[in-house]
């Protein structure tokens, strides 16, 4: 079940398909990149909320320590915010974050959770880490809504409840992405109830997902053939590792990089069919549903009539109940016959009394109209 | 081994022995995850529940043979997350052999 956050309308299921497309699909390199389009297609509120996302680029050969820290700026109100700029530190997640406040915005800076490094390169980041870190920034972008909704401090919301809606929005963006829901990570802002399945607890088991793509890997042709290519590429140039030529090079990485868009394309028209299935099974069993409660309608149906009365019985009961029902109106019209008789016996003498007085009145009226001629006319002579 | 130190040299990536085996072991424990990831992408709960059982059992020849039978473009999967990884690894070819 989700819940949408005050203003917020929700992402069409086509943008949010897309969304979880490009998740499946992200890398280090590209990661901010995509951040950075997902984010303008979360809907200003009418507080205009302003987000930024600082450089997360990565030191080479970093230990893993190292936490780029990413602004979030927050609308500042006016009637509850002091004018002076200043700053606070505070733990967020047992890191240092700070609160920044001027005069014309709050701007919480907050470290992303440290990456790992190996071999002095930046190790592309596991699905399991990508979701995480866009759980982390889906939370922030969501506090930040949240905060200019409810006009509460960022510093307390930030302190509060950022931890519960990373959990939340993390949850959610797996099971969207394990059951191929498109109410993906907006929608999942502020889910009431989510939880993770065996199957999504396994896939976040790195040494599982390994044995089972190394299996994998043992048993399907493609590596065996680009095993072999592997080694006719160096049967065919016969050269030393430092002689390629730069075209070749080139060349070669123009191919890879060709190669793996195509890829990463069907890859994501794999996800979108999944998904579809998914969606038509749901619907199927939707259908199920409803012929069960048709049917279960029915058979109710079917028992109240079997203890209505039926046939014969049925006949007699309609007779009896219009019978009772002109008895009732006959005796209805005599008493209303009865009440109009007495009530005009009672009401003769008043109108007899009032049509006297009405004539007498008239009379009256009369003598004074020919008493006022009279007078007109002796005062004209 | 999926990756050679020649396809690393083709790509301008030449890196000593002991470089070039850590960045080729990196590269298949990578695509190892990611193919386990998609496989289990493509199966339902039910399905997964088994896999994981025979996983548990360390039965490899049934494992493998119960993806044949219900992941039916494993295949398909494998080879793409290969392209996607090497494509990667063109991409960050400079980067490596800096």
């Amino acid at each position: 079940m989700t819940e949408q956050l005050g203003n917020i309308p929700p992402a069409s299921p086509d943008d949010l398909q897309a969304f979880e497309n490009k998740i499946n699909n992200l890398d280090s390199r590209s990661f901010e990149t995509e951040i950075q389009d997902f984010l303008p297609a979360i809907p200003a509120t009418s507080a205009e909320v302003h987000v930024s996302v600082g450089s997360s680029t990565p030191t080479a050969g970093s230990t893993g320590e190292a936490a780029p820290a990413h602004a979030y700026s927050l609308p500042e109100e006016p009637s509850t915010t002091p004018a002076a700029a200043s700053t606070e530190k505070f733990d967020w997640f047992d890191k240092p974050a700070t609160l920044s406040r001027t005069a014309s915005e709050t701007v919480v800076t907050a470290p992303l959770p440290a990456q790992s490094h190996e071999g002095g390169r930046h190790r592309a980041p596991r699905r399991r880490g990508v979701l995480a870190r866009i759980g982390d920034l889906g939370a922030k972008v969501s506090a930040t809504l949240q905060e200019t909704q409810d006009r509460r401090s960022a510093r307390d919301y930030v302190a509060d409840k950022l931890e519960g809606a990373e959990a939340k929005v993390r949850a959610g963006a797996k099971i969207a992405k394990e059951t191929g829901e498109t109410t993906m990570i907006l929608a999942s802002f502020g889910a009431s109830e989510v939880h993770e399945s065996m199957k999504t607890a396994w896939k976040n088991n790195k040494g599982k997902l390994k044995t089972a793509g190394k299996i994998a890997l043992g048993v399907a042709v493609a590596p065996i053939v680009l095993g072999v290519e592997g080694a006719k590429l160096a049967a065919r140039t016969g050269q030393e590792a430092s002689r390629f030529t730069s075209e070749q090079i080139t060349a070669t990485r123009i191919s890879f990089r060709k190669r793996g868009l195509e890829a990463a394309q069907r890859k994501e028209h794999r996800a979108e069919e999944r998904a579809q299935n998914i969606r038509t099974e749901r619907a199927a069993q939707g259908a199920d549903l409803r012929t069960v409660q048709q049917q279960e309608l029915q058979a109710l149906q079917a028992k109240q009539a079997r203890k209505a009365p039926s046939g014969r019985r049925a006949i007699i009961t309609a007779a009896k109940q219009e019978a009772k029902i002109n008895l009732m109106q006959a005796e209805h019209a005599l008493e209303l016959d009865d009440f109009n008789s007495q009530t005009r016996e009672k009401v003769a003498p008043h109108y007899a009394r009032a049509n006297h007085i009405a004539t007498k009145n008239a009379r009256r009226q009369s003598n004074l109209t020919a008493l006022r001629m009279k007078a007109a006319k002796r005062k004209a002579a | 081994m999926i990756l050679y130190k020649e396809i690393l040299a083709s790509l301008g990536i030449n890196l000593d022995d002991e470089k070039s085996a850590a960045l080729i072991q990196h590269f298949e424990e990578t695509l190892q995850e990611r193919v386990g990831t998609e496989i289990f992408e493509a199966l339902d709960d039910d399905q997964a529940s088994k896999l994981i059982t025979l996983q548990q059992g360390d039965d490899m020849k049934a494992t493998a043979e119960f993806i044949k039978q219900n992941v039916p473009d494993y295949e398909s999967i494998v080879k793409d997350e290969t392209d996607i990884l090497l494509g990667e690894l063109a991409d960050d070819a400079d980067a490596l052999a800096a």
